[in-house]
């Protein structure tokens, strides 16, 4: 028992060296697992632990807590420990004791004496390595806050505009993800102001523990935070928001502060800073921190190139955390991407607004070299129907003037008579076609006289009323008792109106219907901003029918010079009609109301007195 | 006294046409075919009242109208037009009316009849 003594003390002298060498733990164990010894490192660290004769796999058992490793990883390592300690191999593993000390744990086999060369005792070692996992899980949270950074940072540069930018960086300021605040705001510099824009983060302890425990559940990425945030577009935090709005302060402020400390300060000087609540601060400043209801903001000034942009405030508002020094660094690293974030925004905000003015100024030219089309067809159109009336009238004038006066003159035989009659009426019939059609293209306009547009419809209605009812066909006419009185030219009304229903009249057969309806509206889009819309009226004459109407390709040309579908048309009915329409101040539009397939409507000014 | 008209037209049909209507109704008709003829035959004949064409060969019947005029300052002149579309600027061409040509005459007769009423009145 001695000689056994002896050599274990020679162990333990080479084991007490390595202690104080190495800071190491030492406990001995025998074959069967018994303590037999423990250095004074190992019993200062854990009192009452190691004493002799107790079970080294218990002893180990109760230096092991569990704790964040969990409980199953600590129990296994122990497990594995009592095991290979009875079979005496070597392992190693960390143990985590229960003041959060953490040991790295390894087994030497001892020689117990020099006659047997088997390794009969087991030191059983224990090496504090608490810097050194402090140093790994700071590295390790770096590493992870790093990539988060980076994941923030690419997520910032694929939003465009200046609000999603602005968004992105205040949820990747309160994102768990992300910075981990509990709220953030951004204010923006405009003049020497700082003025409120956008908050984010709950407003209530409520409504903390509800979206984050809603955010955990889903345990989404931070991407799918970002969008999930960005897209949902619910205001759940308008409270928070609205605080945001409120916020105002002069940049010229806390110029007389003692130490430029202060959010304005930390703007001028451009450098983040950790503001606390304190009565050197500016008043503003103060009131600001009441209205946040906190002690300390991280308050982070964005640059876009040498300029102040804004400014980032950041707050623990909920969970009153502590800001570190860490988290003022980290924020002042993503400050530099939101800066240049917030740049590509703005010039990205430019560009689109350019963009819209380059299709805006596309647009219109489009529709100016339309009109321009338009019109120039239509002086073409006036000066031929000039031309052709002209060379029309003055034959037809020779032709039916002297077979009228030949018709009055002469004693004729009857059949002569009537071939000269016939002559007369068909001249008749050409002239009046020369006056309703050709001669509406000129481009000027008549004097514009009161016209009482129910009696033009009726009069209209009745030089058609015979003809209609002779082919089958039902004419409906709808007029308002009262007169309706339009600044015009009658005889233009009269030309349009008259083709118009001519033109329905030819589009229709037996059964059908034709409507010929007058009635006062308010155009549309008027009537609601002007509360009696008196004076701003317009009187609608309608023709419609129930004929076949328009194919969709060919509405857009009925109103096109020269564009016609009838087999004897000449396509410039239509275009007159409207041309002359419009320029008595009037337009006229088609559409399509089954039964009516086809509806015709002219819009005339209404006059604001009644006739006489 | 047989009020005279001269009318001026370079359309064979219209000349013949305007003859019979105003001869039918007392008038004497002085013809002519172009503007220059109008002209002499202005000075020859003394009409009481010109009926115009506008567009004719040669010198055009608001040239004619300003050379008659010139000669003649209270010389009522009517233009009688194929075209419509000159309508409204009649007034700056100092003519006494404007006429759309028509196989219809009464406005042509009444407007005549009314130029010669004024003149009456006038001397």
């Amino acid at each position: 028992m001695e000689k056994v003594l002896a050599d274990e003390i020679i162990a333990t002298d080479i084991l007490e060296r390595l202690t104080r060498t190495l800071g190491l733990g030492i406990a001995l164990a025998s074959r069967d697992g018994a303590v037999l010894w423990a250095n004074d490192r190992m019993h200062a660290e854990f009192p009452g632990v190691f004493t002799p004769d107790s079970e080294m796999r218990a002893a180990l058992g109760r230096v092991t807590a569990a704790d964040v490793l969990g409980a199953q990883a600590v129990e296994e390592s122990v497990g594995e420990i009592g095991g290979r300690v009875l079979r005496g191999g070597s392992l190693r593993r960390s143990i985590v004791h229960d003041d959060a000390r953490v040991y790295r744990y390894f087994s030497i086999p001892v020689a117990r004496s020099s006659e047997h060369a088997g390794a009969e005792l087991t030191a059983h070692c224990l090496l504090d390595v608490t810097p050194e996992k402090h140093l790994f899980d700071r590295y390790r949270s770096d590493l992870h806050q790093l990539s988060s950074m980076k994941e923030i940072i690419s997520l910032l540069y694929e939003s465009m505009s200046t609000p999603e930018v602005l968004n992105m960086i205040l949820v990747s300021v309160t994102a768990r993800q992300g910075f981990g605040f509990n709220r953030a705001f951004f204010l923006e510099a405009s003049g020497d102001r700082l003025r409120g824009r956008l908050g984010i983060g709950p407003a209530s302890v409520d409504e903390a523990h509800r979206i984050w425990s809603r955010l955990s559940e889903s345990n989404s990425s931070l991407r799918e935070t970002l969008h999930g945030v960005s897209s949902s577009g619910e205001p759940a935090d308008a409270q928070t928001h609205a605080l945001a709005l409120h916020m105002d302060l002069p940049l010229t402020s806390g110029s007389n502060g003692e130490h430029g400390a202060g959010i304005v300060a930390s703007c001028r000087e451009g450098r983040p800073d950790l503001v606390t609540r304190s009565s050197t601060l500016p008043v503003e400043e103060r009131k600001l921190f009441d209205m946040l209801g906190v002690d300390a903001l991280a308050v982070v000034p964005l640059r876009i190139r040498e300029r102040l942009a804004g400014v980032l405030l950041a707050d623990n508002f909920i969970t009153r955390r502590p800001i570190a020094a860490e988290d003022l660094a980290l924020l002042k690293t993503f400050s530099g991407y939101a800066g240049v974030a917030l740049e590509r925004s703005a010039l990205h905000d430019e560009l689109t607004l350019n963009l819209q003015k380059l299709r805006r100024a596309h647009r219109d030219l489009q529709e100016n070299q339309k009109r321009l089309l338009q019109a120039e067809k239509l002086s073409a159109l006036g000066s031929l129907a000039a031309s052709v009336s002209h060379e029309i009238r003055n034959p037809l004038v020779a032709i039916g003037g002297l077979a009228r006066s030949v018709l009055e003159d002469e004693e004729l035989a009857g059949d002569s008579r009537e071939a000269l009659e016939i002559i007369v009426s068909e001249v008749k019939r050409l002239e009046r076609f020369l006056k309703e059609t050709l001669d509406f293209a000129k481009p000027t306009v008549d004097m514009l006289t009161p016209v009482d547009l129910t009696q033009l419809v009726r009069d209209v209605v009745a030089t058609f009323r015979d003809e209609i009812s002779r082919t089958g066909v039902e004419l409906e006419v709808e007029i308002p008792d009262e007169p309706v009185v339009v600044s015009s030219s009658p005889d233009l009304v009269h030309a349009a109106l008259s083709n118009l229903v001519k033109n329905a009249h030819e589009a229709v057969g037996p059964g059908d219907r034709i409507r010929v309806a007058l009635a006062l509206v308010h155009p549309e889009g008027l009537a609601a901003e002007n509360g009696n819309g008196d004076g701003l009226r317009v009187a609608e004459l309608e023709v419609a029918d129930t004929g076949p109407g328009i194919s969709d390709e060919v509405r857009e040309l009925i109103f096109e010079p020269f564009f016609t579908t009838k087999r004897d048309g000449t396509g410039i009915g239509l275009a007159i009609t409207k041309q002359s329409i419009r320029n008595v101040g009037g337009n006229i539009l088609f559409e399509s109301r089954p039964p009516f397939n086809s509806v015709f409507k002219v819009q005339l000014p209404v006059t604001v007195r009644r006739m006489p | 006294m047989k009020r005279k008209v001269l009318v001026t037209d370079d359309d064979l049909g219209i000349r013949k046409f305007y003859e019979r209507e105003l001869r039918r109704r007392d008038y004497e008709v002085i013809l002519a075919s172009n503007a220059q003829e109008a002209i002499e035959k202005a000075r020859e004949e003394r009409p009481d009242v010109v009926v115009m064409d506008i567009r004719m060969p040669g010198m055009d019947g608001i040239q004619a109208m300003n050379r008659l005029l010139e000669e003649n300052n209270e010389l009522p002149i009517i233009i009688n037009s194929a075209y419509s579309s000159y309508k409204e600027s009649f007034m700056s061409w100092s003519a006494d009316a404007y006429l759309v040509k028509s196989t219809d005459t009464t406005e042509l007769i009444s407007t005549i009849e009314m130029l010669l009423e004024d003149r009456s009145v006038c001397l």
